[in-house]
């Protein structure tokens, strides 16, 4: 299998000398391609600091961020911004679709970034609607669509491109449960039709169940890590359950 | 407390809308510069001895009640803006308990404080620029500089004060009414509330777009065909159609401009072309109202500067054409036909000629045929001159047609028995008279054919009047000639010399004051009408001023106020746009792009309503430069050269503050 993304011991620091605060503790996993990888914590334990660090949103204090065997940490701005365009495909929580735009229109515009050829990007749109399923909200601008169907517009904005990894930053934070489940649903199958490596963010556990992999993080460091391996989707989820009562636990014996 | 939080916001208002600071401070400072001419009154009137500034200085306080009720409204304008943005912070402050009062208060102080900033610094800004008007103004009223004073006009800084301090007073009222108005849900939520943007069939707007081709096409075709002709129904409708055209240029332009581009997959799908498109697309539609409303306001800064610069020159060159001699006094023909030599009627007045002034007095003939029947015009030429065709030429001897030369330090003429000279100066008969001279070498009076003796026409003015260019036909003739013909006027041309130039002004000004005021029913003595060179410089320099200042004042004010109304809508475009510019970066778009976007969107904003008004302008330039060639020939040229040049200065200022504004904006996001 090939690695996708390898990251070698990273910290980052926020503050001064004096007062430091280590948001990430030195950190060290790999993913490799057609994985769906979850990283969950509670919140301020790092996770999200860790998801812009990889994204080239932020930048670490020291270590190596290896995606697609470039060395993100090293590039400049300029080539990041190329990268971040190839490479990357984003799925946020409050969807950041731009509200100006048709369902249409937003995807397309991850592809005219990339300055692809507009004949081929009409195509490249309908296909990947087909498959999330959108097909008949392509001309509704934001405001008249449900959150689900935003968040699945975004879906589609993200791997359209086709790019190396997609990072989900709380997917289903702004969704409801039939939403969540419908997305996750496709995020499955785009993982297993599409060979798409996924690494999502989420503090929910139901959301969580469907990753093959879950890093388990706490004050900056790796906690534990959970393999789903060959359990069905609701064993895994009680294993979450019981990692997650123990992260808890930690908190209770201050009490 | 409250004072703490007002002043806090000041300081952020200032450093995010330096525009709409810097444009009020504008506004003060021009307000100051034209009101403070009035102080210089002493100076001026004292070389210029007429109540001409009197004149000036009125209509400047006139026009300022207007120019404040602009600034009034863009200032209004602006407030609302800068109240919408910060409709969350007010929701932020409900919550934690402050009452509506409170926060009124807030508002109220922070416009106070904004207000006092941008009047002091305008005041200081104005004091400086006055001074540069005032020596303008000086020069133009053609005083002595070394009379000069600096002068800070107490009652123009009274008076701004009082302007603008009521124009705050309103903001302020008006500020309450607003937020005492919403609600604290909607304050809250204000941020989240996507702008809607309505859609409408495409076809709507292809249609609208089209409606306003015709509209503005036909507006364009009637004010050509009809002319200034202000008390025309025509030139009324196509006046109503010119602003309907416009409003529905703006009204359609977006949504048409999309449905083309769709159609172009090249540019659409080009970089982040779809997202400008709707980015312009949203922004003209919500503002297409205000932005037609700037565009005729900059259409008519652009018509009034440059016609208003070129009448000055246009006016100048005209006079210079029309008063040839230092002065001259004409005589009407009395009841009985007989007109009195004019020297004998000054001589029964008691008025004596000094020795340095040389006079020539000749008299003016009319004859019995009509212009038609003197130059045998064809069809063409008689539709041409119109009623003018009936019009019966006048007659001067060539003998004293020499005299006047003479004095004019010109060589004389010899005419033979048969011949005559053709002179003509008005511009309703040069064209025709011009062709007719090319095809032609006589010319048919009292049954006789007689040769034309100049092959080209001659234009001098024989006598120096108000009026502009009234030599319609004059021919010269033997002097057995005018045995028969009816006398029509005597004139008496003076001129001066140098060194008692104004001594004999004042004499023969006198006399036209004498003319003027007292009708001498003498029944020997027949009406008279002096004019004199310096007197007719004076009035018509008076009348330019006045133009240029108006002109001026209400081009600058126009100008600034719709640039800084474009820029306060794009800047308040870039705070609304914050959560889209860090989604595109976020999806990987390069600050290269992003600041490509912003430029192309303000450039495209900017010209817009510029374009149009530029299209309206050249046409109304075009009519009003026929209308002035009537009279003169129209000097627009150099007129329009400065004020575009002045024009694309202001432009570009507010282009760049805006685009810099625009960047730092998303950038600090």
């Amino acid at each position: 299998m090939k690695n996708i993304l390898n990251v070698e011991k990273i910290e980052k620091y926020y503050g001064n000398k004096e007062n430091i605060t280590k948001a990430i503790d030195n950190i060290s996993f790999r993913v490799e391609k057609g994985e769906f990888v979850g990283i969950m914590g509670a919140s301020g334990s790092g996770k999200t600091t860790l998801l812009n660090c990889i994204s080239t949103i932020d930048t670490i204090s020291t270590g190596k961020i290896i995606i697609n065997g470039q060395d993100i940490t090293q590039l400049k701005s300029k080539s990041l911004d190329k990268f971040r365009q190839n490479e990357l495909g984003f799925i946020f929580q409050d969807f950041n679709l731009l509200d100006t735009l048709t369902a249409y229109e937003n995807i397309a515009l991850a592809l005219t970034i990339q300055e692809r050829n507009p004949k081929e990007i009409d195509g490249l749109i309908k296909s990947v609607a087909e498959t999330l399923d959108i097909s008949s909200v392509l001309n509704k601008y934001p405001y008249e669509m449900s959150g689900g169907q935003k968040q699945r517009v975004a879906c589609c904005r993200a791997i359209v491109t086709n790019p190396s990894l997609i990072l989900a930053d709380e997917p289903t934070g702004a969704l409801d449960s039939k939403s969540s489940r419908l997305l996750l649903e496709s995020f499955e199958k785009f993982n297993k039709e599409l060979e798409a490596t996924i690494l999502m963010v989420t503090h929910d556990v139901f959301t969580a169940s469907y990753a093959h992999r879950i890093l388990f993080i706490k004050d900056g460091k790796i906690f534990t890590e959970l393999v789903r391996g060959n359990d069905s989707r609701k064993d895994f989820f009680n294993r979450i359950i019981e990692v997650i009562t123990l992260l808890g636990g930690d908190d209770n014996d201050v009490f | 407390m409250y004072s703490k939080i007002a002043l806090g916001n000041v300081k952020k208002s200032v450093k995010d809308y330096t525009i709409y600071f810097l444009t009020l401070t504008l506004a003060v400072c021009i307000f100051y510069s034209f009101n403070s001419i009035e102080s210089q009154k002493s100076v001026i009137e004292a070389s210029s001895g007429k109540d001409d500034f009197n004149i000036l200085t009125t209509v400047i306080s006139f026009i300022s009640v207007f120019v404040s009720l602009i600034v009034g409204g863009l200032i209004l304008y602006a407030s609302n803006f800068l109240i919408r943005k910060r409709k969350k912070e007010f929701g932020i402050y409900m919550t934690l308990g402050m009452s509506k009062r409170k926060i009124s208060k807030i508002l109220v102080l922070e416009t106070f404080s904004v207000g006092a900033l941008s009047l002091i610094s305008g005041l200081i800004l104005g004091v400086v620029l006055s001074q540069g008007l005032s020596i303008v103004t000086a020069k133009l009223f053609l005083v002595d500089m070394s009379k000069y004073k600096f002068i800070i006009s107490t009652s123009a800084i009274g008076k701004t004060i009082l302007y603008f301090g009521i124009i705050f007073m309103i903001i302020m009222i008006f500020n309450t009414a607003v937020m005492s108005k919403y609600k604290i849900i909607d304050l809250l939520t204000a941020g989240r509330k996507n702008e809607n943007v309505k859609i409408k069939n495409p076809f709507i707007y292809v249609l609208t777009f089209i409606l306003c081709v015709i509209s503005l096409g036909f507006s364009y075709y009637l004010v050509l065909k009809v002319g200034l002709k202000i008390k025309d129904s025509l030139f009324h409708i196509a006046i109503v159609l010119g602003v309907l055209g416009t409003l529905l240029f703006f009204f359609s332009l977006a949504g048409f401009g999309l449905y083309i581009t769709k159609k172009s997959k090249k540019v659409y799908f080009k970089g982040l072309n779809i997202f400008i498109l709707k980015q312009i697309n949203s922004k003209v539609n919500t503002n297409f109202l205000s932005m037609s409303v700037i565009c005729l306001m900059l259409f008519l800064t652009m018509g009034m500067l440059s016609t208003g610069v070129g009448f000055k020159t246009t006016v100048e060159s005209l006079i210079k054409a029309a008063t040839p001699f230092d002065a001259t006094a004409k005589a009407y023909s009395g009841k009985d036909g007989k007109v009195d030599s004019i020297e004998k009627t000054l001589k029964s007045i008691d008025f004596k000629f000094d020795k340095s002034e040389k006079y020539v007095e000749y008299s003016e003939y009319i004859i019995n045929e009509n212009i038609n029947e003197v130059l045998k015009l064809d069809d063409k030429q008689k539709k041409e001159l119109s009623k003018l065709r009936d019009w019966n030429p006048r007659v001067i001897k060539i003998s004293e047609y020499n005299d006047l030369r003479k004095l004019q330090n010109k060589p004389s003429i010899k005419l033979k028995d048969d011949e005559v000279l053709i002179t003509a100066n008005s511009d309703d008969t040069v064209e025709v008279i011009n062709k007719f001279l090319s095809n032609n070498k006589s010319v048919y009076i009292k049954g006789t054919n007689y040769k034309v003796k100049n092959h080209k026409l001659i234009t001098d003015a024989t006598r120096t009047t108000g009026e502009l260019k009234d030599n319609i036909l004059t021919l010269v003739v033997n002097d057995d000639f005018i045995k028969d013909l009816k006398l029509n006027a005597k004139y008496l041309n003076v001129n001066f010399t140098e060194e008692n130039k104004e001594e004999s002004e004042k004499k023969f000004l006198k006399l036209l004051e004498d003319f003027r005021d007292v009708y001498i029913n003498d029944s020997k003595i027949d009406y008279m009408i002096v004019n004199t060179k310096k007197q007719e410089y004076v009035e018509s320099r008076a009348s330019t001023i006045l133009v240029l200042f108006v002109v001026i004042y209400l081009g600058i004010v126009f100008l600034i106020a719709s640039m800084a109304a474009l820029a306060i809508q794009q800047l308040s475009e870039a705070s609304n746009s914050i959560d889209r510019y860090k989604s595109l970066k976020r999806i990987g778009a390069n600050d290269k792009m992003i600041n490509k976007t912003i430029f192309v969107q303000t450039l495209i904003y900017f010209t817009l309503p510029v374009g149009l008004a530029f299209i309206h302008s050249i046409v109304c330039i075009k009519v009003i430069n026929d209308y002035i060639s009537m009279f003169a020939k129209p000097n627009i040229g150099v007129g329009s050269l400065i004020v575009v040049l002045a024009f694309i200065l202001v432009y570009m200022g507010y282009f760049c503050a805006t685009y810099t504004g625009y960047k730092n904006i998303v950038k600090n996001s």
